[in-house]
């Protein structure tokens, strides 16, 4: 009762003029910097970081806070449009969310993400604003195995994305891990695969592979295609929230969805594209038509979108319990606190709720605020996408290395972002799958530093990760998944060494 | 058509002709133009907070704005080699912490104490051992028997190996009392790993875990060095003990070594006036690291001897050769 | 008839070489000079990680090429077929347009963000077709100008204005843009 008057005190907070307004221009600069091929909006968070300072506290927090949801979200405005994932969380929203585009017009690909983010968003909001301390317990009470195992189920889920050749996309995942171990290692800081490359010392981001395979690959192929290339997707329709109706239709997937992106959410360093990538390897393993997944099965859109959003409110839980930022957009808002002299924490709920729960409140309006500004920036992005295709792809590239520089503003990561433009083109055309690469790029630094902290702290007990009931779970949940999906595989070869 | 485009081209090669005359003629006076302030961490952590306040407070006594950029990567190295790379003119300043400076000492990279020339050391920290609050270690004096009794079972999280966390455990283990070390790679995974039970200390500095301190999740049991610290006198000093290790980790402001005097000595001036300022002493007194000022020598003195102490340290215990 | 053959072999000679260069580098490339052994404690040092996942590599580049020799599975070859032989690509364009791409990086370095993008914006458009000199033109140069204030002057990103000579040319665009 205490936190339903707290939140509705802090409703009244967050609907003040001033502080409605910034979280309005917060989303907005969100989903604009989200949807922009290259620029992420962790980047724009960053950017904005100077600006905060002029800000109390409060209205800081509001404004990066609706970046932040705006930014998860926006990504998929440009995946769903140009098949170009507009930030690394809104990659598996283009293995069905597209088809779908193409299929049944941009209304309805765009409906199903914003009305799945939303969803997720809100139930996270709600999480944070009612659920933070047993949240934060639950948060505490995993450990490195715990994170191991998760992080393994997300590189499990590669299996599902193949499209066909297993043995292919397993190469794609282990090419993609291994370069994400490129540069210093993260425990003893010795660097490793740099071939005596000094640019390649501080490693490859993989915000950096995304861009340069997904955005510049693809400007490559539209330069070079010789039956013309058309950004311009036609429209069948109007964009609308969906119904009732549609959304119990995709219930299973949204609730699976919103319940893998709260959960990773907490995980600190995981964060909207982890949560988007196994909450699409967790729906493809169980959904009815995973067979058909990749066509542009509606379920294969939602449940990423819902997950991704989900993340969002519960990494603020270890932020504003805890004082730990879980994610990379966290970490920011920590910066923007401890640079007003806030210190985020227990002290925070015992000393000031008030600006607490007008920050759960705020989280809760920005995610519904964000469905109305993201109909208004995707209308006109599709607007946008009426221009000439070579100036359309002139301004992708000069964004793609923009936010390739911006990751650590780094001169490097922008060669590497146009080696891997080059290299994603020829992928794509001679049919080598991309996607695992990026999720090895991704989880794979992960799964190195979690699997070594593991084994400093158990003592090189290699058991551990199936010992600890949590860990132990994940992991026989990841090997279901595997023998599952081998199977197939295997009934086909036994068929063949018999016949 | 074409003679429209001729004239515009014209139109701009004027333009930019008398633009750079007015900017040679500009060029004398230091600083007319934005000075980029280069944070070689990410943002979030103790150099990103040294490099935004003294941001904001060198923007009034410079005159132009001093816009911070985060370039992360490499124990800190990424953004130090972006400070030597850039044109030695004064528009491009640093962080440089003894994190770096360790690491340089642990053999990463090949940047040097001489690279840089120092504006100021700004900040000093001690490094100290923290519990959670209610373990059952109930001081510095429990937790050295614990460890002789159960020798490996103690776990320290730490920041990594070849580090001052690293020295410090391994100094300990030379003493007789062996404990684990527990990388993280981020801090943020540290410091959750001994709060929810699933390491026993913390090793860090005081200013970075201000919130955990403030309320009461982390309380510390021993500060490493000779004495005890102000702002912590009930804290025993390891040097009551005869745990003679003095590991401090500190933060200054750099330039590249290259940079004109006279643009040095303005710098100089610039940053005195901000650690004159009310904002700063508040700043560095609540993450515990106000220091005795020093000038640009005995700053690049003090980090040198760390070097050499870390060095020495590094030798003793066989972690490089 | 002979096509099909020399790519045949084309392709199977694809995961030898990955098995071949994973292997080359877990043996000899990890981390030249560091003694690994030395500095590493416990099971896992520095270099296990991507030892071991090089060998996977390897491991699966070597399934994949007895795969593709036996054909075990019937019905993979179809899905391992490259997209097509001739997948309507004009080479020189694509030649041109990764020549383009290549050169507007070095440029970023050498002359600065803000020459090389107007630049760079100028000559994708000509590449790409785009007949209308005025256009492309004004597209660049407003283009370039909205850019540098988005990036330089609201976000203040340290973005490289280049070497020597071209830094004060960089420098004076700025001031001429009211950006410093």
């Amino acid at each position: 009762m205490e936190a339903l008057a707290g939140f509705a005190n802090g409703m009244v907070v967050a609907l003040q003029p001033l502080h409605l307004a910034l979280m309005i221009v917060g989303v907005l600069v969100g989903v604009i910097a989200g949807a922009l091929p290259g620029i992420s909006f962790v980047n724009a968070m960053a950017i904005s970081l100077p600006f905060t300072y002029l800000m109390s506290p409060l209205v800081a927090m509001v404004f990066l806070g609706g970046i932040y949801v705006g930014g998860v979200f926006g990504g998929s405005i440009s995946s769903l449009l140009v098949n170009i994932p507009g930030d690394p969380d809104s990659l598996p929203s283009c293995w069905d969310g597209y088809p779908i585009t193409l299929r049944d017009g941009p209304e309805r690909s765009l409906s199903i993400a914003i009305t799945a983010s939303a969803i997720g968003g809100l139930f996270s909001a709600f999480l944070l604003s009612f659920a933070s301390p047993p949240f934060a317990r639950l948060a505490l009470s995993f450990d490195q195995p715990e994170f191991f195992a998760a992080t393994f189920m997300g590189l499990v889920s590669v299996l599902s994305i193949s499209k066909g050749n297993l043995l292919l996309s397993l190469l794609s995942l282990f090419l993609g891990v291994a370069i994400g171990s490129i540069g210093t290692d993260p425990l003893y800081g010795v660097t490793r695969l740099t071939f005596g490359i000094g640019l390649l010392d501080n490693g490859i981001d993989f915000v950096v592979v995304m861009i340069g395979l997904f955005a510049i690959g693809e400007v490559i192929d539209a330069l070079a295609s010789r039956q013309g290339y058309d950004f311009n997707v036609k429209r069948k329709g109007a964009m609308k929230v969906l119904g009732l109706r549609d959304i119990w239709k995709l219930r299973g997937s949204i609730s699976r969805g919103t319940g893998v992106g709260s959960v990773i959410g907490i995980i600190p360093g995981a964060g909207a594209a982890v949560g988007a990538l196994v909450a699409y390897g967790v729906e493809r393993q169980v959904n009815r038509r995973r067979s058909e997944f990749g066509t542009g099965i509606e379920d294969g859109l939602a449940a990423p979108e819902a997950s991704k959003n989900a993340t969002t409110g519960t990494a603020m839980i270890p932020l504003l319990t805890l004082g730990i930022p879980g994610s990379a957009g966290a970490a920011i808002m920590l910066a923007a606190l401890t640079l007003h002299g806030v210190q985020p924490g227990p002290l925070l709920y015992s000393k000031n709720p008030e600006m607490l729960y007008a920050i759960f409140a705020s989280f809760t309006l920005a995610n519904l605020f964000m469905v109305a500004i993201s109909v208004l920036v995707a209308r006109a992005f599709g607007m946008l996408m009426k221009t000439d295709p070579t100036v359309i792809c002139a301004f992708i590239v000069v964004f793609s290395v923009v936010g390739a520089f911006g990751v650590r503003n780094n001169i490097a990561d922008v060669y590497i972002c146009l080696g891997f433009g080059i290299a994603g083109f020829y992928m794509k055309r001679f049919g080598f799958p991309t996607a695992p690469l990026v999720l090895g790029v991704i989880l794979g630094p992960l799964a190195e530093s979690y699997f070594l902290t593991s084994m400093a702290n158990y003592h090189d007990d290699l058991s551990i990760f199936f010992t600890r009931p949590r860990s132990g779970a994940l992991m026989a949940l990841a090997f279901g998944f595997i023998f599952w999906a081998l199977a197939p595989e295997l009934r086909a070869v036994w068929r063949r060494v018999r016949g | 058509m074409d003679r429209q485009i001729r004239v515009r081209i014209a139109c701009t090669i004027a333009l930019l002709a008398a633009a750079c005359a007015s900017a040679q003629a500009q060029e004398r006076k230091y600083p007319s133009r934005p000075v980029d302030m280069i944070v070689n961490f990410g943002p979030g952590g103790g150099a990103d907070q040294l490099g935004r306040i003294m941001s904001k407070l060198l923007e009034p006594v410079l005159g132009v704005p001093v816009p911070v950029s985060n370039i992360a990567g490499a124990s800190g190295n990424a953004g130090l080699s972006k400070v030597l790379g850039s044109t030695p003119d004064g528009y491009t300043l640093g962080t440089l912490t003894g994190l770096s400076v360790s690491a340089w000492a642990g053999g990463l990279g090949k940047l040097q104490i001489r690279d840089f020339a120092f504006i100021a050391v700004v900040q000093s920290s001690p490094s100290m051992l923290f519990v959670p609050n209610d373990s059952r270690i109930l001081d510095y004096r429990r937790m050295l028997d614990a460890a002789k009794a159960n020798p490996g079972k103690l776990r320290v999280a730490t920041a990594g190996y070849g580090t001052l966390d690293d020295i410090a455990v391994k100094f300990l283990a030379t003493k007789g009392f062996p404990m684990v070390n527990v990388p993280f790679a981020k801090p943020g995974e540290r410091y959750m790993s001994p709060l929810g039970g699933h390491s026993e200390i913390l090793f860090e500095e005081p200013g970075d875990v201000v919130q955990f301190i403030d309320s009461k999740q982390y309380r510390p049991i021993v500060v490493f060095g000779a004495r005890r610290h102000p702002a912590f006198p009930d804290t025993p000093a390891s040097g009551e003990f005869g745990h003679d290790v003095d590991l401090p980790n500190w933060r200054a402001i750099v330039a590249a070594a290259k940079v004109p005097a006279d643009t040095l000595a303005a710098l100089n001036a610039a940053v005195a006036k901000a650690l004159d300022s009310p904002d700063w002493r508040k700043f560095c007194g609540e993450t515990y690291t106000c220091i005795e000022r020093k000038s640009p020598e005995e700053s690049r003195q003090f980090a040198q001897r760390n070097y050499d102490d870390v060095s020495k340290f590094m030798k003793d215990y066989g972690m490089i050769k | 008839m002979k096509r099909p053959a020399v790519t045949e072999l084309a392709r199977l000679g694809f995961p030898l070489a990955v098995a071949g260069g994973a292997w080359l580098v877990a043996n000899r490339h990890l981390a030249p000079g560091v003694d690994v052994e030395a500095i590493k404690r416990g099971i896992a040092g520095p270099t296990t990680w991507p030892e071991v996942i090089l060998y996977c590599v390897a491991a699966c580049a070597c399934a994949m090429f007895v795969r593709m020799l036996f054909g075990v599975i019937a019905g993979a070859r179809a899905a391992e077929q490259p997209q097509a032989e001739n997948d309507g690509y004009d080479e020189t364009r694509l030649a041109a347009g990764i020549a383009l791409l290549i050169c507007y990086g070095y440029a970023i370095s050498a002359i600065g963000f803000a020459w090389a993008t107007l630049l760079f914006l100028l000559a994708w458009m000509v590449l790409g077709g785009v007949r209308r000199p005025v256009a492309i033109v004004l597209t660049s140069a407003i283009g370039t100008t909205a850019l540098l204030y988005l990036f330089v002057k609201v976000s203040s990103m340290p973005l490289d204005r280049g070497k020597g000579v071209f830094e004060q040319a960089t420098v004076a665009l700025y001031r001429v843009l009211g950006i410093y």
